[in-house]
């Protein structure tokens, strides 16, 4: 098989950047006035994604099982604190608990693939670990903060009928079942539209990148569908976690709405 | 539980936004000091906002208060498992908040939690349902489509079906017509006598107060500024500001300052 692609050296890669003088050049004769924004984010994306370049490369090469472990426990963490970082009332244990929630769905699904799926003998071969968790990681976010905000307004909008319910004898966990349940749904019916349409109306990017980088497309639609199933696994998990975990936080010791939660 | 309630001396304060975003305290309840006694119907009265559903909900304990202490029979509500003294002290909420399922499904929510058998539940359910002006069609129908003198109805029902020892009822006769008010108050009245519960009902109507209870107080502005028997806080009422509450003087909502 054919391993070699194109490399893009630093001129074809400044030739790309005219790629966004365009979208400046629209942006200035439509007075958006996000000329800038463009600019920053141009900028950017280019300065963080060579700067993550290079630390992989480092990795990489180090192939030391401690760096793979700080780098995953570095991007779990910036993850959990994402998930929340758009909710206004927080409580003490929010970031500790969506971290955890992230952690556990991420690391069992990645545990259990590289042990029956990919049979990889050293778990901290960088190659397949840091991409993959990357996508868990990423996905378990997004469906972490959905759950939170959905939890949030649930429990806000439902308030009243909540504490209908505490007052006949209702523990929390009773009173919010309705909502936690509806919250689970809610955060994560965009992961099952992805695995709906993946193939007919996105192609992933990992899948993209593979052949490009001259894998067979045969290959690589394998690799994308157990992707797949990791994140709607790991996804799935983090949703349920935070879920159980959470809506605890709404509540105090003497079975009380929290007022400052909502 | 005898049911005797004490409240000593409770101070009460909620955060608030104040208009410039920021949170402020501001008391809710002040200096609430009464007893309600065994087989009592306890009148709660005051203008919108006095503070008539805090007074309910900590005795409920949906909050708790800042300062002084709720008793019944001599111990502090505190001492109590929080589920067994909700069970026991029963709140109807002023709004009556449907669940999902059907009206008997509501009903039967409460001794579900307690794990009581369905069938005993149903047959109590079967007795009642003439005496709160229902057939048995009733329990079958979707909540949300009763109107809203029946949602009342089926909102005390659902209290009274955990059997607790205190009822208390937080304006059950708002928004409805004269007619349906007295049928409530009949009810209240009923659930008093044949069912020996105590009642603590809440109201800013002084004429249902008077229709049903033995009791009462009138909370202004979260201060109580008359208590005593029925007869005392009617025939003799000592503050003028009591005076024209009971004279309809005081518009609704404006009890605050
Ligand atoms: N959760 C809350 N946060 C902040 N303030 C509150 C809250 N609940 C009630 N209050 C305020 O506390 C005061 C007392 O409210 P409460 O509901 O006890 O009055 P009420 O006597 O029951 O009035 P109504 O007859 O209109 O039901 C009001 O000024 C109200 O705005
Ligand atoms: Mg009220």
């Amino acid at each position: 098989m054919d391993h070699s692609y194109i490399k893009i050296d630093n001129t074809s890669l400044l030739t790309a950047f005219a790629l966004m003088a365009i979208a400046m050049l629209i942006s200035y004769i439509e007075k958006t006035k996000l000329e800038k924004d463009f600019f920053v984010g141009a900028l950017r994306c280019f300065v963080q994604l060579m700067i993550v370049g290079y630390i992989l490369k480092a990795i990489f090469d180090a192939n030391k099982w401690y760096w793979v472990a700080l780098t995953l426990v570095i991007m779990i963490c910036v993850a959990g604190f994402e998930a929340i970082r758009r909710e206004k009332k927080k409580g003490r244990y929010t970031f500790p608990i969506f971290t955890a929630a992230i952690a556990a769905g991420t690391i069992s699904v990645m545990t259990i693939t590289m042990v029956f799926v990919l049979k990889i003998e050293s778990w901290y071969n960088p190659q397949y670990i840091i991409p993959m968790m990357g996508m868990l990681i990423g996905n378990a976010m997004n469906g972490a903060s959905l759950l939170i905000n959905r939890l949030h307004s649930e429990i806000k909008s439902n308030r009243d009928k909540i504490e209908t319910k505490l007052s006949l004898g209702a523990t929390p966990k009773m009173a919010v079942g309705d909502h936690v349940r509806e919250s689970i749904r809610a955060a994560m019916i965009p992961a099952i539209n992805y695995l709906m349409v993946i193939g007919l109306v996105t192609l992933p990017g990992m899948m993209t990148g593979q052949i490009i980088a001259g894998a067979d497309p045969a290959d690589s639609v394998r690799y994308q569908v157990v992707i797949m199933y990791m994140i709607t696994a790991s996804t799935s998990i983090t949703i349920f976690i935070s879920a159980i975990l959470a809506y605890k936080g709404f509540f105090n010791k003497n079975l009380q709405l929290r007022d400052e939660m909502l | 539980m005898k049911q005797k309630i004490d409240f000593q001396n409770i101070k009460h304060k909620k955060t608030m936004k104040n208009s410039d975003g920021e949170d402020v305290k501001k008391t809710v309840l002040d200096e609430i000091s009464f007893t309600i006694d065994e087989g009592d119907v306890f009148a709660v009265m005051g203008p919108s906002g006095s503070g008539k559903t805090s007074l309910l909900r900590l005795l409920n304990r949906l909050e708790d208060p800042m300062h002084g202490n709720i008793l019944i029979d001599g111990k502090n509500i505190l001492q109590y498992p929080v589920v067994e003294l909700r069970r026991k002290v029963g709140l109807v909420f002023q709004i009556p908040y449907m669940f999902e399922g059907s009206v008997l499904d509501n009903l039967l929510y409460g001794p579900n939690l307690a794990g009581e058998k369905p069938e005993d539940k149903k047959k109590q359910v079967m007795e009642l349902l003439p005496w709160f002006g229902f057939k048995e069609d009733m329990l079958g129908r979707d909540p949300d489509r009763l109107s809203v003198g029946e949602k009342h109805r089926v909102n005390i029902l659902r209290t009274l079906m955990n059997d607790p020892d205190v009822i208390m009822l937080d304006e059950p006769t708002s928004s409805l017509d004269p007619g349906s008010a007295r049928n409530i108050l009949e009810l209240v009245k009923d659930i008093n006598q044949k069912k020996n519960k105590t009642i603590v009902l809440v109201t800013h109507i002084p004429e249902h107060a008077r229709m049903v209870s033995n009791k009462a107080l009138i909370l202004i502005d979260g201060k109580i500024v008359e208590k005593g028997t029925v007869e005392e806080v009617f025939d003799n009422p000592g503050a003028s500001i009591a005076r024209n509450f009971l004279e309809g003087k005081t518009d609704i909502g404006n009890g605050q300052e």
